[in-house]
C-alpha cells in the first residue's frame, strides 16, 4: 500500500471512530430518557416547532442576541475559524477519495474547480486567524483564562494546526508538510469526541431543546417578531 | 452564628453517604436534554456580559459559565470516561466538600435562576434547569439557606408562606373588602370567599395581605369595575407563591402546587387566576404540572391576561389621565422570560397611562431584578442581591421614569430596596394598581 493509501486508511479509521464514539455520547445522553411534559404549550402544538426553527435561523442571527451584539469581533472570529475548520475537514476528504483512485472534481468546468479553490484557501486563511485570536484572547482575557481547562488550549491548537498545515501543503505541495497534515488531521478526527470538540453534536441537540423549550412556553420567536402567545 | 459559618456547619458534618446521596439527586434530575447540555460549553465567555451578577460585578465566579462550570466538572469526575480518566485535561474535579462548598456559593448565592444567559450562550445552554438540578442535590443534602427552607415549611404546614392563620386571612379580606366599599361607594364591590361554581378562582401573594393591602383592593376592584365573578380561597390555596421552586425540591413544590388544583377542584372555578407575581406564574402554569405529573383540567391565566382582556373587550372604562407620570415596566424573569406573558402588560399600561415607556432592554431580554431565584428569601446573599440589583436600578434611571410598574410582588420588594439603595426616588406598584387608578 502506498503511504497516501496508508495514510487514508488510517484518516477513514480515525474517522469512522469519532462518528462511533460521537454515538455512544449521543446514546449514552439518550439514555437518561426524555421527559414528558404536561402543561400545555402555549400558542398550540407548533409552538415548539417554531421555537426550535427559530433558534436554528433568525435566533442565531448576530443582532438577534445581546451576547454577539457586544462581541462582534469575536462572533466574526468564531465564524472565520469554524470555516477554516470545514474546509479543511473538506480538503481532508477529497485527499481520501483521491487516494482511493477516485476523483469528484475532473467533470467540473474549470471555472467552478478555481472558485471552489478560491473559497477553501479563503477560508483556510480565515480559519488561522481566527484560531489563533482566539486562542491568543483565551490566554490573555482573564476570564476566559479562568473558565478554559487545558481541553480548550488542545482542541483550539489541534483544529488551528489543522487548517493552517492544510492551507500549507495546499499552497506549496511538500510531502512532509502533507504527512504532517494527514497526521494532524488524523489526531484531530481521534480527538473530537473526547473534548469539548464533541460540541459538534451537542450544539445541535442543546439548541433544539433551547428552541423547544422556550417555544412552548411562547418565548421564542419573541413575540415582538411576532410569534408569542397574544401577539 | 452567622448564616455562613451555618453552611460550614452543616457542610462539615456531611457524610460521605450523604454526599454520594447528593450526588444521587442530582444525577436522577437529569434527563436527556440536561446530560446534552453537559457536553455543550465551549468556554466562549459569551454568557458573561448577560448576567447581571457579572454586568454589576466582573469577576470570575459571576460568569454563568464558570457557575456551570462547577456543575459540570463534578458531574465528569463521576460520570465521564475522560473525566476520570485524565481529570485534568477536561477540568474534571471531585464532588466532595470544596465543591459542594463551590456549588452552594454559585447556585444559590450568585444566580437568580433568571435564564437570561440561556437566550445569551453562543451554544444556547438553558443553564437554569443544571442550575435547579444542582439546588436539588444541595437542598436533599440540607444545604439550602434555612430562611428559605423555612418559607418553603411555612407554605406546607399553613398553606401559605407567611404562616398566615385562616382567621387572620379571613378578617384581612373583609378589612380589604370595606375599604373597597367606601373606595367606590358601592356594596356590590366584593371580595368573594368560597364561591363554589365562581368563573375564576384568583390567587395572592401573602405579601398583599400582610403589607400591601392596597394592591389586593386594587386587583379587587378591577374584577368589582369589570362585573367578574370571581372567588378566593378562605382555606390553603389562595397563596400564589411556590418557594418549591427555589428550593427545587419537587416533591415540596409539587405538594404547594397541590393547594391551588384542590382549590380549584374544591370550588369548581372555570378557571385559575394567579395575581401578579413571576414565580407564582411560572409556578401555576408551567411547572405544576409538570411537579403533579398531570395536565390541569383547567386554564391557568395570569391577571394581566384577565385585565388586557377587560380593557379590549370595554368590560372596564378608563381615564388614562389618571396616570399621567411617565411610567415604565420591570419585567419580571419567571412571568416573560420563562412564563410567556409579555404583550397583556404593556397593552394594559398603554391603555390606563399617558406617558408609557419601555426599559432598555426589556421583554424577553430584561435584566433581572436581582431579587428572583428565592434571593429574597436568602438573608445570606443580601449584599450580593443588592449589588447585582444595580443594572436594573441603572435601566430605571435611564428610563427617565417616575413609577415604575412591577408585576410581581417579589419584585416589588427587591426594586423598592433598590429605589433606597440607589436613591431612584420612583414610585414602585403592580399593573393593577395602576390600571385601578384609572377606572371610571
Ligand atoms: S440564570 Fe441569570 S443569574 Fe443565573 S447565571 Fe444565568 S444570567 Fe446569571
Ligand atoms: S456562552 Fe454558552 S458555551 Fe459559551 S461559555 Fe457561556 S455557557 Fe459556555
Amino acid at each position: 500500500m502506498s503511504l497516501n493509501g496508508a495514510m487514508a486508511t488510517l484518516l477513514v479509521a480515525a474517522a469512522a471512530w469519532t462518528v462511533l464514539a460521537l454515538l455512544f455520547l449521543y446514546f449514552r445522553a439518550k439514555s437518561y430518557g426524555k421527559r414528558k411534559l404536561f402543561a400545555k404549550a402555549a400558542g398550540g402544538a407548533n409552538s415548539v416547532r417554531r421555537g426550535a426553527i427559530y433558534a436554528f435561523t433568525s435566533g442565531m442571527l448576530p443582532w438577534a442576541k445581546e451576547s454577539v451584539r457586544e462581541n462582534l469581533i469575536s462572533y466574526a472570529l468564531g465564524v472565520a475559524y469554524h470555516l477554516g475548520i470545514f474546509a479543511s475537514f473538506a480538503l481532508l476528504a477529497r485527499f481520501i477519495i483521491c487516494a482511493f483512485g477516485r476523483s469528484f472534481v475532473f467533470h467540473l468546468p474549470h471555472a467552478v474547480i478555481a472558485l471552489a479553490q478560491t473559497l477553501i484557501v479563503l477560508s483556510l486563511c480565515l480559519g488561522v486567524i481566527g484560531g489563533v485570536s482566539l486562542l491568543v484572547k483565551r490566554a490573555v482575557n482573564p476570564v476566559l483564562r479562568g473558565i478554559s481547562c487545558p481541553d480548550d488550549y488542545i482542541s483550539n491548537i489541534l483544529a488551528t494546526a489543522a487548517a493552517a498545515l492544510a492551507l500549507a501543503s495546499h499552497l506549496t505541495p511538500r510531502a512532509w508538510l502533507t504527512q504532517a497534515w494527514l497526521i494532524t488531521g488524523i489526531i484531530l478526527l481521534v480527538y473530537i469526541p473526547m473534548g469539548k470538540m464533541r460540541h459538534c453534536l451537542f450544539f445541535f441537540i442543546t439548541r433544539y431543546n433551547l428552541g423547544a423549550f422556550f417555544g412552548r412556553r411562547g418565548c421564542m420567536p419573541p413575540q415582538s417578531l411576532g410569534g408569542g402567545i397574544g401577539a | 452564628m452567622t448564616e455562613a459559618d451555618e453552611l460550614e456547619v452543616k457542610l462539615n458534618a456531611l457524610t460521605q453517604a450523604e454526599i454520594e446521596s447528593g450526588l444521587a439527586v442530582f444525577k436522577s434530575r437529569l434527563r436527556e436534554a440536561e446530560a446534552s447540555y453537559l457536553n455543550s460549553c465551549v468556554h466562549c465567555g459569551f454568557c458573561a456580559n448577560s448576567c447581571h451578577y457579572y454586568r454589576a460585578v466582573p469577576e470570575l465566579e459571576n460568569v454563568p459559565a464558570r457557575k456551570l462550570g462547577h456543575i459540570i466538572s463534578a458531574f465528569k469526575s463521576r460520570f465521564a470516561i475522560l473525566g476520570r480518566a485524565a481529570p485534568g485535561l477536561v477540568g474534571a474535579r471531585p464532588y466532595d466538600r470544596e465543591m459542594i462548598r463551590a456549588w452552594a456559593d454559585a447556585v444559590f448565592g450568585r444566580c437568580s435562576l433568571c435564564g437570561r444567559c440561556s437566550i445569551n450562550c453562543a451554544i444556547g445552554i438553558p443553564m437554569p434547569s443544571l442550575f435547579r438540578a444542582a439546588r436539588a442535590s444541595l437542598t436533599s443534602m440540607g444545604l439550602v439557606p434555612s430562611d428559605l427552607q423555612a418559607a418553603v415549611d411555612n407554605s406546607l404546614k399553613y398553606g401559605n408562606n407567611m404562616a398566615i392563620e385562616r382567621e387572620e386571612w379571613i378578617e384581612t379580606v373583609e378589612w380589604i373588602e370595606e375599604e373597597l366599599q367606601a373606595e367606590v361607594e358601592s356594596d356590590s364591590a366584593r371580595l368573594p370567599l368560597d364561591k363554589a361554581g365562581a368563573k375564576y378562582l384568583f390567587t395572592v401573594n401573602p405579601r398583599e395581605a400582610k403589607f400591601f393591602p392596597l394592591s389586593l383592593q386594587a386587583s379587587a376592584k378591577v374584577f368589582w369595575a369589570a362585573g367578574e365573578d370571581w372567588t378566593m380561597s378562605g382555606d390553603a390555596g389562595w397563596d400564589l407563591t411556590n418557594y418549591g421552586i427555589f428550593n427545587c425540591d419537587d416533591e415540596q413544590a409539587g405538594a404547594i402546587v397541590k393547594n391551588l388544583t384542590d382549590a380549584m377542584e374544591r370550588l369548581k372555578c372555570e378557571a385559575l387566576v394567579i395575581g401578579e407575581c413571576g414565580h407564582g406564574y411560572q409556578s401555576a402554569r408551567w411547572m405544576g404540572p409538570e411537579w403533579l405529573k398531570q395536565n390541569f383540567p383547567h386554564p391557568v391565566l395570569s391577571f394581566l391576561e384577565v385585565m388586557d382582556e377587560y380593557l379590549a373587550q370595554g368590560r372596564i372604562k378608563v381615564d388614562p389621565s389618571k396616570n399621567s407620570l411617565p411610567v415604565t415596566l420591570h419585567d419580571p424573569c419567571n412571568l416573560v422570560r420563562h412564563g410567556g406573558i409579555t404583550e397583556p402588560q404593556r397593552r394594559v399600561l398603554r391603555r390606563v397611562t399617558t406617558s408609557f415607556t419601555e426599559m432598555s432592554p426589556c421583554g424577553v431580554e430584561n435584566y433581572c431584578c436581582g431579587g428572583g431565584g428565592g434571593q429574597l428569601a436568602m438573608g445570606r446573599y443580601k449584599a450580593r442581591r443588592l449589588s447585582a440589583g444595580s443594572v436594573k436600578a441603572r435601566q430605571i434611571s435611564d428610563s427617565k421614569a417616575k413609577i415604575v410598574a412591577a408585576p410581581c410582588h417579589n419584585c416589588v420588594d427587591q426594586l423598592t430596596e433598590l429605589n433606597k439603595e440607589y436613591k431612584l426616588n420612583v414610585q414602585i406598584k403592580t399593573v393593577a394598581e395602576i390600571a385601578a387608578n384609572a377606572i371610571v
